[in-house]
């Protein structure tokens, strides 16, 4: 829980690291889903349609995460407010939304087709992020052209996998 | 494209909501509408299926949901309020790399010459986000 703590608050970082807490933080979650895919694979492969593996795995997910951090929501909805908790539960729907829509895709189209267009999910949130958060964070031409390589870099993982 | 828009717009709704809400919070309520969502879809497609579903497989669900959400999701999320959505989601989007890495080390699968340029792109890309200051 400690690890949790120090992980998810960059003031418990280091102070040479607390400047790559956010790096570290993507890293991870980089690493978790990159694992997840391998499990994903051998669940939907012997046990059961991916659609239900996610929404089941999402149950459990959520129960746990509210069983360790649901005090904090609760302290937190004190606080903030009413209009970020509709933009976090819309963050959810749009997740499950492209969950739902990735399946959808693989049962219908090749993988060879369906994964680059999905690699190209970071040009969308740059997209957007320049006219929705135009005021909060700046979308530089580097994070553009480290985007750009890292889609080709994942197409042409891609192609090499399949 | 409706699952390239879904995963893009998230990272941005997660940000704009994250201002006044920490990660945690702001994941455990994300995972409430989402858990409906596809909870949902999957009973409308696939009700036969899940009532068949032998009581041991559920405990691979258990697993898969305890890493990837408590875990995956909870440092997309604070990634996303540290360092923005945009840089967020171009770290993030990596994990292609990782999951072929993981699947030479414990699934036996090979390394060609497309995964190790496509390997060198990805480092090469994050490089250049990671190295701006």
């Amino acid at each position: 829980m400690n690890f949790v703590t120090s992980i998810i608050d960059p003031n418990k970082f280091s102070k040479t690291l607390a400047p790559y807490a956010g790096y570290i933080c993507a890293i991870i979650a980089a690493a978790i889903y990159g694992a997840m895919a391998v499990l994903a694979k051998k669940i939907a492969t012997d046990f059961a349609s991916p659609m239900v593996a996610s929404s089941f795995s999402l149950l459990f997910g959520f129960l746990i995460t509210a069983a360790i951090f649901g005090k904090n929501a609760i302290n937190d909805g004190a606080n903030a407010q009413k209009k970020s908790w509709i933009f976090v539960l819309g963050a959810g729907c749009a997740s499950a939304f492209g969950v739902s829509c990735w399946y959808l895709a693989l049962t219908i189209a090749p993988v060879v087709i369906v994964t680059p267009v999905i690699a190209a999910n970071p040009l969308v949130t740059i997209f957007l992020t320049a006219i929705f958060l135009r005021n909060v964070e700046k979308v530089t031409p580097r994070v553009i052209l480290g985007a750009g390589l890292v889609i080709f870099g994942v197409v042409l993982i891609g192609l090499g996998s399949n | 494209m409706g699952a390239s828009l879904g995963f893009g717009t998230s990272a941005v709704l997660a940000r704009l909501g994250m201002k006044t809400i920490g990660s945690t919070s702001a994941t455990t309520v994300s995972l409430i509408s989402s858990t409906v969502i596809t909870m949902a879809v999957a009973f409308i497609f696939h009700t036969p299926e899940i009532l068949a579903l032998p009581a041991g497989v559920f405990l691979w669900f258990l697993m898969a949901g305890a890493l990837n959400f408590p875990g995956g999701r909870l440092m997309n999320f604070t990634s996303i309020r540290l360092i923005g959505a945009s840089r967020a989601t171009v770290v993030i989007s990596t994990t292609p790399l990782f999951a072929t890495a993981f699947a030479i080390i414990f699934t036996g699968e090979s390394l060609n010459f497309l995964i190790a340029a496509g390997t060198l792109l990805i480092m090469a890309g994050v490089m250049v986000v990671v190295s701006q200051k």
